[in-house]
């Protein structure tokens, strides 16, 4: 990849040039570049992006324009991902419809190669466990951004603990209102205050780490 | 001093003068059937949306039962947007709110095809304010009576997709401002009904308003202008300003206080974001009654009775001084909350909160 390709796929998720974003992906698998290549730049443009979100230099708008260009431009790749780092099940617990952090996520694991089966929101909790069951899942991750359905996620515990999982899998969770004392308190393994956390959460656990609690020094 | 009764207790932390004790509120949410289904005699939260008789009867029960000094209707924030054929997704638990389902807008050109609703006819707001009535009737004007209904923005973003809403508001401005009108003028006059039957305040959500979600300059364009219209067209109602967020925006909250008559006050989670109560008493406090004190996420729900009055004792030494508080939780109340906390709560805001 040359520095003017580098630059028009940085700008595009930076700037959410939303229009472009399809194009350049194509374009960019027509010229033989990898999906690596283009992982790493996507990254890059998100850590900038992640960066001045975590400072209040932007806000979700450009958060989620940049995560959906981000995914345009990775479409006709996505097809093509190994997805060998790990097997990651991700979901909305049940009677919460909110999914912007759960999207994030998912794409930024899918960019670092992770197998990511994705349930969508309002997830019925028995699923989170029958899917990681079948797909021999390494982490089920699980978020609400309401207090009112956090108690589902201790739920989700208990339901590995019946279908033998418990030690086997990792159970991490995340979402606004969520801390690392109250992760600690329903006895998660993992937590990340946000997506780019949320990688580097799970490269932690998939290596076997019993737990990891990636907060942010200014919400812990 | 003579015991207030509730509302005078309530109107004067809203004016920063002086009640006998901190009045106790709290936003029961769903928490409040779940707590009360075995007491009830329909079961879910489909039945009691359509009932206003049953909605303010659960108020009634479960305030009698609680204690505090506001009867809140539970609102499941369908009422208004199912006038524009937004349709609820009936949740499989019988005590949880109904989700948003179906949205009315999915394109940009949809925003302009809404229309502005009748709040006695359209949707189920003429059932929320069946509960209104019923309960001006009972309390009269010894118990503030409050609704919950969101901004206008916050309305938006449950008439489309909130991914939806905030990509429009970068590359389809226009388009989302033409919807903001239809949906400010409905929510006006939803408020305006809600206070002609009955309500003194609203928790007015303007969950939009903080920094993780919006820019100071986004909220000033979209938020702004729809919530200062609002204000300005309810002068019948005091408003208090919820934001849900871990970094509300108190400077345009407090904009609000100081240039509008019917804003009063601001509730937060001020043990989870930015600023806390300390911070918040001293640099705001002067503007808005705060309301806030305990940790709806953490002390309420698994805290002992002691850890719950050592919150309480805190921040009523932290927020009393001046008046301009009411104690309570920074937002809805986990359905998994022990009842003894709820309780205790209660009972450790008058025992820490007395003023003479």
């Amino acid at each position: 990849m040359d520095k003017s390709q580098y630059q028009r796929i940085y700008d595009c998720v930076v700037n959410g040039k939303a229009a472009e974003a399809q194009k350049i992906g194509e374009e960019m698998k027509k010229a033989g570049i990898k999906s690596t290549e283009i992982g790493s730049v996507l990254i890059d443009a998100m850590n900038l992006v992640g960066h001045r979100y975590r400072e209040r230099e932007i806000a979700l708008p450009q958060l989620i324009l940049a995560t959906h260009c981000f995914k345009k431009i990775l479409a006709p790749y996505t097809a093509e991902s190994r997805g060998s780092e790990g097997i990651v099940v991700v979901g909305t617990v049940k009677n919460d419809i909110h999914d912007i952090g759960k999207n994030l996520v998912v794409s930024m694991l899918q960019v670092y190669n992770y197998t990511v089966h994705d349930l969508g929101k309002d997830v019925p909790l028995e699923k989170f466990v029958s899917e990681a069951k079948r797909v021999n899942a390494g982490i089920i991750g699980a978020g609400t951004l309401l207090t009112a359905t956090m108690p589902e996620l201790s739920e989700i515990i208990n339901l590995m603990k019946e279908a033998g999982m418990a030690g086997k899998v990792k159970f991490a969770v995340g979402g606004a209102p969520l801390t690392t004392t109250y992760a600690k308190h329903i006895g998660a393994d993992g937590y990340a205050a946000d997506a780019i956390l949320a990688v580097e959460m799970a490269g932690h656990l998939i290596k076997g780490e019993q737990s990891y609690l990636a907060a942010r020094q200014d919400k812990a | 001093m003579k015991e207030m009764t509730s509302m005078q207790r309530f109107e004067a932390a809203l004016k920063h003068e002086t009640p006998d004790y901190v009045p106790v509120s709290y936003f029961s949410g769903i928490y409040m059937l779940h707590w009360m289904k075995d007491q009830l005699t329909w079961k879910d939260t489909v039945e009691y949306g359509r009932n206003g008789i049953r909605m303010a009867n659960t108020t009634i029960k479960f305030l009698d039962d609680v204690g505090g000094d506001t009867a809140y209707i539970l609102s499941d924030v369908g009422e208004i947007v199912q006038g524009w054929g937004v349709r609820m997704k009936i949740a499989d638990e019988p005590d949880i709110h109904m989700a948003l389902g179906k949205f009315a807008v999915n394109e940009p050109g949809d925003w302009e095809k809404l229309d502005v609703l009748d709040p006695l006819i359209d949707g189920r707001m003429p059932t929320y304010l069946d509960a209104c009535e019923v309960l001006r009737d009972k309390y009269h004007d010894k118990v503030p009576i409050g609704v919950d209904v969101p901004s206008a923005l916050t309305t938006c973003t449950h008439v489309a997709p909130m991914e939806t809403v905030l990509i429009h508001m970068l590359t389809e401005p226009d388009a989302l401002k033409k919807g903001l009108k239809t949906v400010t003028k409905t929510v006006g006059d939803f408020l305006n009904a809600c206070a002609n039957e009955g309500a003194y305040y609203a928790a007015y959500l303007t969950t939009r308003a903080s920094k993780e979600i919006t820019t100071l300059e986004q909220y000033q364009e979209f938020g702004v202008p729809t919530d200062k219209e609002i204000f300005k067209n309810t002068p019948g109602l005091m408003h208090i300003c919820h934001v849900c967020g871990v970094e509300p925006m108190f400077e345009i909250i407090s904009d609000y206080a100081r240039t509008t008559k019917n804003v009063k006050g601001i509730s937060w989670w001020d043990r989870g974001a930015k600023p806390n109560l300390t911070e918040a008493k001293q640099k705001w406090g002067k503007d808005l009654c705060l309301m806030a004190g305990i940790d709806h996420t953490n002390t309420l729900t698994t805290g002992t009775i002691q850890d719950i009055e050592k919150e309480v004792e805190e921040s009523c030494k932290i927020a009393m001084p001046g008046s301009g508080f009411i104690f309570a939780p920074g937002c809805d109340i986990s359905p998994k909350t022990p009842k003894e906390n709820m309780r205790a709560m209660v009972k450790a805001a008058r025992k820490h909160g007395k003023y003479r």
